[in-house]
């Protein structure tokens, strides 16, 4: 590729890069502005925004019940994606297995808001509203599929026959499950783990048609407070979300790095088809062997 | 000696597993979707009235029209600046492409709200934009908030990830050598990429252009933040429709419309697809 | 659950001494996969110790018969009987057996000792005792030391061996091994079986063996069972299977052969010896494994290297022909020579160098061989 187009790409790259993150890079001196209204540059730099916020009952409160919706919704989307992928991979009646595909990849075509929509008029009806179980019931929802297709990635490539020798030695079903192939999946749970975190975190759709007049997440009531009016603790709001995000993102990036080394790479991964290490290695067997054979 | 009795039993396959999740699928989301739907056809006085009212009321269909103008500008431009940004990341080292693709990955990590929020900031008028115009000189005062911009500007910050993506990973299978078996054929760089390159990128080109479309329909939050009462969109409508005027009637009917609209856009992908392969 | 009669404190320390290997017995055992049967009733007795090899091509059944002697297929039909007791509604984790897998499934997180050790947790064993079987099993394999070693550091061979010794190191009275060799090249596969032999002389367990290479099972087993469609097609020792095959399958499978078509002249004599007619009016003889009314429609299977140039003695008069050589291929340790027997049908001898010299040389010549040598076999339609 010539330069004169290397170079015309970059640009493109740069800016597009520039225009995705500038908004939270952005966040933090917004938070920190003296000035209550929307101006640059600041005027000034304060803390006292950011002093109001976490001394506000009310936006506490708002980023309680995110932290609390997001635990709900990773533990119930981990645990329905897990058993739901384990099914897909593992079960002898694979006829019905490609019918649940279009079926679990409809949360992620239809829009949420239909979505929202239609949980709205059955909830209102049934008086669910409210509630926060309901909004870790729909955001779980909206996070199953990304969580199948990662731990049922991950399933596909542990051997089933690591489960079926444990049970031949001696461990019940479940007991050769979570000492064998749970240990294995510990990184594509972390991540999937992640992915439902933060989804929770930033939804705000569900949460808002669920929580209309009541106790809303974080995103909803920033959202409410920039349609009614201009709080100055919204960018602290904003500046918490980042950095929660950031915080679920990074610290689960770390444990995912950690699982994935505690595993091993490289020669040979968790999923043991020995056959391609076989060729491999028969090499290094006459090496070895000598060394065994002459002790 | 005691014959080998026929097994009435199996092992009970590990198959029911999967009902937890079926179960919480089909009660919250095919059921209250399904209802939605019979929604729009059982009100007052019921069938097809609300489908019409909407069709007549001139307002609603313009509104109907805006959000799929908007839809297709937004895929388009996303489309035009994603398509290089994914060559770019394809053809770098794997370094490179980690970072490029993961930070338009982290991007995503980030709340719409947080990110239409901020934008209000920049393009307001007191924002970062006009910051950066005086301070060059320009005087002028930008506005590109409660306006058709800043929808665009908001639409962008998430179809923009979610077309580079597919097509980074379609582009990432182009088996090299295809470029240069097309270059021992002869004919020019231009021809080549246009001939061979470009075709065998579509599949992602595609896959990336449909989820940016329906996913832009459906906005709400964006249009509602950075837009005007007058960028009204169609989801905007039918939140007003449900939650604030109560016209459960016609708002079930649009937002019916808005689904059999996402549904229809993505199985007749996969019809064109599989036809093609 | 299956007791495994271990008789501890062994002269090894820490390890087991010799099991009493269990009986097994299977009964009319079914398993279908829709409208396919993979097992379509099979009935075999495999003795206390004995070592016993499932042969057959891919699609023969072995593999599901083995996984529903471990349990983790379960039959249609049928019984499995172990020791006397009818374990088959048993869960694979209470029949004590030990399943050496062909792609070895060896714990990627788990060190060799741990995944040694991981059956012995299971049994509730105390940490000493563990350690002295652990050291004790990794003897027995020649690893000694390779206790905190990850199995993705291990080579095949090595793997194998681990994989072994996990198998066995709860003692169990009954061993499955589902193809352990298949995935080694010949000079490891060689020397594996050496050990396996080994190993199963010393501790005495019984062994069901499943292999598609009827080299290994003809030099492992004591008694070898050839399966076919799910079906048992013949059971016995190597020496009855290669030289006293019930069907033209079996003869294929175990070694190779030459076949020449003919119908019965009589009745078989007293040694069970008796006469063919072959096309083009020769006679020869073979030892019938046929019902002998006259006439009937058989084949004479004559392998390759009990097939000898030149005259006859007195006794293989009846059983000679003459062929004529198209081919020569020096294979080392004897030269292979084909051609075409007087029938027109296609042969193959394995002939030392001296009496090879003259048929190559004629380019044709008389061949005999001892009529306790040919298997008069039924024609099969599809063999």
């Amino acid at each position: 590729m010539d330069r004169i187009g290397r170079i015309a790409l970059w640009v493109v790259a740069a800016a597009v890069l520039a225009f995705l993150l500038a908004p939270a890079i952005l966040v933090l001196p917004m938070s920190l502005n003296s000035s209550p209204f929307l101006v640059f540059p600041p005027p000034g730099y304060t803390f006292s925004w950011f002093g109001q916020f976490f001394a506000s009952p009310e936006w506490m409160a708002a980023l309680q019940r995110s932290g609390e919706v997001a635990l709900g919704v990773v533990l119930l989307s981990v645990l329905l994606g897990l058993t739901a992928a384990y099914a897909l991979t593992r079960s002898r009646r694979q006829r019905f297995m490609p019918l649940v595909e279009p079926l679990v990849t409809l949360p992620m075509i239809v829009p949420s808001l239909i979505f929202a929509v239609g949980v709205y008029i059955v909830a209102i009806r049934l008086h669910l509203l409210g509630g926060l179980w309901i909004v870790v019931l729909g955001q779980a929802v909206l996070a199953i599929p990304f969580v199948l297709l990662n731990l049922r990635a991950a399933l596909q490539t542990i051997d089933p026959r690591l489960e079926e020798a444990a049970w031949t030695l001696g461990s019940k079903r479940i007991a050769s499950f979570v000492r064998i192939t749970l240990p294995l999946m510990v990184p594509a749970l972390i991540a999937s783990a992640v992915l439902a975190a933060v989804l929770s975190l930033d939804e705000t759709v569900f949460a808002l048609f669920m929580t209309p007049d009541t106790a809303p997440t974080l995103p909803v009531l920033m959202y409410r407070n920039i349609q009614y009016n201009l709080n100055p603790l919204v960018p602290v709001a904003a500046a918490v979300m980042v950095f929660a995000t950031g915080l679920v993102g990074g610290v689960g990036g770390f444990a995912y790095w950690l699982a994935r080394r505690r595993l091993g790479s490289g020669r040979g991964s968790a999923s043991m088809l020995n056959q391609d290490l076989i060729s491999q290695s028969t090499a290094d067997e006459v090496a070895s062997d000598g060394e065994v054979a002459g002790v | 000696m005691a014959s080998g009795s026929r097994r009435k039993q199996r092992d009970l396959d590990v198959g029911w597993l999967m009902t937890p999740m079926l179960v919480l699928l089909l009660i919250l989301f095919v059921v209250p979707v399904g209802l939605l739907l019979l929604r729009s056809f059982t009100g007052n006085p019921g069938g097809l009235t609300a489908y019409r009212e909407f069709l007549g009321t001139p307002e609603f269909v313009g509104i109907l029209w805006r959000t799929i103008y908007v839809a297709l500008i937004v895929t388009l431009i996303s489309l035009a600046v994603g398509y290089p940004y994914a060559y770019l990341a394809a053809r770098s080292s794997t370094r490179v492409q980690r970072i490029l693709i993961g930070l338009v990955s982290v991007s995503l990590f980030l709340s719409l709200v947080v990110r239409c929020y901020a934008w209000l900031a920049i393009l307001g008028p007191g924002g970062v934009l006009n910051l950066v115009a005086h301070s060059v000189g320009l005087n002028v005062r930008i506005n590109g908030v409660h306006n058709m911009f800043g929808v665009l500007v908001g639409d962008l910050q998430y179809t923009l990830p979610f077309v580079i993506l597919p097509i980074y990973d379609v582009m990432r299978r182009v088996d090299p050598r295809l470029m240069s078996a097309a270059a021992t054929l002869g004919g020019g760089p231009v021809r080549r990429f246009i001939r061979v390159y470009l075709p065998s990128t579509m599949p992602g080109v595609a896959a990336g252009c449909l989820v940016a479309f329906v996913a832009t329909l459906g906005y709400y939050i964006t249009p509602s933040i950075l837009g005007a009462p007058q960028n009204m969109m169609i989801g905007q409508l039918i939140a007003g429709l449900m939650l604030t005027s109560l016209q459960w009637d016609l708002g079930t009917a649009v937002a019916s419309i808005l689904l059999v609209t996402a549904v229809a856009f993505f199985v007749g992908f996969r019809r064109i697809m599989a036809r093609v392969a | 659950m299956v007791k495994s009669q271990v008789s501890e404190g062994s002269s090894r320390g820490g390890g087991i001494g010799r099991v009493t290997g269990g009986s097994l017995q299977l009964e009319s055992l079914e398993r279908h996969y829709g409208s396919i049967a993979a097992v379509a009733g099979v009935d075999l007795r495999v003795n206390s110790g004995e070592f016993v090899s499932l042969l057959g091509p891919s699609g023969s059944g072995k593999t599901t018969t083995l996984a529903i002697i471990a349990g983790l297929e379960k039959a249609d039909a049928g019984r499995v009987v172990l020791d006397d007791v009818d374990i088959t509604s048993w869960r694979p984790h209470k029949r004590n057996i030990g399943v050496v897998f062909q792609s070895y499934a060896l714990f990627p997180h788990m060190t060799v000792a741990e995944n040694l050790a991981y059956p012995l947790h299971c049994r509730k064993l105390d940490r000493k005792e563990i350690e002295g079987r652990v050291k004790w099993a990794l003897g027995l394999v020649r690893l000694e030391g390779y206790e905190k070693r990850y199995p993705r550091e291990l080579s095949g061979g090595q793997q194998q061996r681990v994989a072994v010794a996990r198998a066995v190191i709860y003692g169990p009275r009954l061993l499955l091994m589902d193809e352990p060799l298949s995935a080694l090249d010949r000079r490891l596969r060689d020397e594996l079986q050496g050990e396996i032999r080994e190993l199963h002389k010393n501790l005495g367990m019984t062994v069901v063996y499943v292999t598609h290479d009827q080299g290994e099972a003809l030099s492992l087993s004591d008694r070898v069972v050839v399966m076919r469609d799910g079906l048992v097609e013949q059971v016995g020792t190597p020496q009855e299977i290669y030289d006293r095959p019930d069907t033209e399958f079996v003869a294929r499978f175990v070694g190779n052969s030459n076949f020449l078509r003919g119908t019965l002249a009589g009745p078989a004599d007293a040694s069970g010896v008796a006469r063919v007619h072959l096309p083009g009016g020769s006679v020869v003889l073979g030892v019938s494994r046929v019902p002998t009314n006259s006439g009937r429609d058989v084949q004479v299977l004559v392998r390759p290297e009990y097939l000898h140039v030149g005259e006859p003695n007195a006794a293989s008069v009846g059983s000679s022909l003459q062929v004529r050589i198209t081919d020569t291929v020096y294979q080392g340790s004897f030269v292979l020579c084909v051609g075409e027997f007087e029938t027109g049908e296609s042969c193959r001898l394995h002939l030392g160098r001296e009496e090879a010299a003259s048929l190559i040389r004629d380019g044709r010549g008389q061949v005999w061989w001892r009529p306790e040598d040919g298997v008069i076999l039924p024609v099969q339609p599809n063999a």
